[in-house]
């Protein structure tokens, strides 16, 4: 993946764990103190996204830091261990509503590390 | 069959109240099931997807809340996963339901309803709530239902529910008979004609400390009620309350001689995660 692919993959990651969020852009530069046009333009790609920022940025959205970075995948997969033990009734609901579960499931952010992996 | 439903209610009572007692909750008032979740370790998330609730089991535990279902349905879905939760459950899908989940013969979800049904509905908080403004509940009509079902943060049906399946105090054909009326039905009986997506009803016996609203919904106040917030817009004066409709996304305090209540005004059909529902926003 060339640079610039690896930040507009990037971007879109941030507006889509955004809007999963309920927040406006507005919100989120009042909670990373920013002005807001910095906010719009990490979404568009134009702007270089710190570490310090990303790490940020997971912990408002509660959401994963490889999952905005791009690195870990948009699904779930239905075989995954975390959800085996639902994958039968899983199988109930409808193809779209799976799928977005499967995604929902895919952002979050897992705290089963040893402590001081994790930021905050 | 029914000796063992009995028995895993009366499991799922008492585990609501150890619940309560964890939290440092008293086991009478209504409660926020949102905050009671996070000091219970669990993540709520409201999502746009077509399901009941969803509990994951794992480092965090998280519930995730369909969007698309009435307000209170949410709260009464978010206290049913909280029961896998408390119980040790694993993974596990809700899907939608038409009602509460009362004739499910998983031990699970019996259990899960149950711990849901006392959780937001405790018997001692439930018999004040009638006891209080003297109403008998066997006899006590729509709308007065409707006015506790507002206090406690739950909805209509799942109060005759709970009030005739777990607590015995009304008879199944006073159940009956209260449900042909629709809470719509209650509201326009009340207000006439409205556009309201829902209706809580506030009077000066409710003990809630906070209430969930989101944008196009309606509460009903005592007159003499006073607001410090802009969340809320006046929608109509009758003679003894005042209506005002929730629009806009925040916290409103409502103070009277009775009472303080926190409002908290969610966007409608809220997804993100809960402690965002009613945060304001700048850009509007």
């Amino acid at each position: 993946m060339s640079e610039s692919e690896r930040r507009r993959l990037m971007a879109s990651r941030i507006k889509d764990a955004r809007l999963a969020a309920g927040l406006s852009q507005g919100q989120v530069a009042k909670l990373m103190a920013l002005h807001r046009p910095s906010v719009t333009e990490m979404e568009a790609g134009n702007r270089k996204v710190s570490a310090d920022e990303i790490r940020k940025l997971a912990n408002i959205f509660d959401v994963s830091p490889s999952y905005l970075l791009g690195e870990s995948p948009d699904m779930l997969a239905i075989d995954d261990p975390k959800i085996q033990l639902a994958a039968r009734e899983l199988q109930k609901l409808e193809p779209e509503a799976l799928d977005k579960l499967l995604h929902a499931l895919a952002m979050f952010r897992n705290d089963d590390k040893p402590k001081g992996e994790n930021d905050n | 069959m029914v000796a063992g439903r009995r028995s895993i209610i009366l499991n799922a009572a008492q585990a609501a109240s150890d619940a309560r007692e964890q939290a440092s909750l008293d086991l009478v008032d209504p409660i926020d099931v949102y905050a009671l979740a996070s000091a219970l370790n669990t993540r709520v998330r409201f999502v746009d997807i077509d399901m009941e609730g969803f509990y994951f089991k794992g480092s965090p535990a998280r519930v995730l809340l369909s969007a698309h279902r009435p307000l209170p349905r949410r709260a009464f879905t978010c206290a049913h996963e909280l029961g896998h939760h408390w119980f040790g459950h694993g993974t596990t899908m809700d899907e939608l339901q038409t009602d509460d989940r009362s004739d499910s013969e998983n031990p699970n979800e019996i259990l899960a309803n149950g711990f849901a049904s006392f959780l937001l509905m405790p018997t001692i908080g439930i018999r004040r709530a009638f006891n209080a403004r003297g109403w008998d509940i066997s006899k006590a009509g729509p709308l007065q239902m409707l006015t506790v079902a507002s206090e406690f943060g739950v909805g209509y049906e799942t109060l005759l529910t709970h009030l005739s399946m777990m607590l015995k105090d009304l008879p199944p054909n006073r159940r009956a008979e209260l449900e042909k009326t629709k809470p719509k039905k209650i509201r326009k009986n009340l207000l006439g004609e409205n556009d309201l997506t829902g209706l809580t009803i506030l009077d000066s016996h409710q003990q809630a400390k906070t209430i969930e609203l989101e944008i196009g919904r309606g509460v009903v106040l005592p007159k003499g009620t006073l607001l410090d917030g802009n969340s809320l817009t006046a929608a109509g004066t009758f003679p003894t309350f005042d209506l005002y409709r929730a629009t806009k996304r925040g916290l409103t305090t409502a103070k009277n001689a009775a009472w303080t209540v926190e409002l908290r005004i969610a966007p409608t059909k809220f997804i993100g995660p809960a402690q965002y529902r009613y945060l304001e926003d700048p850009d509007e």
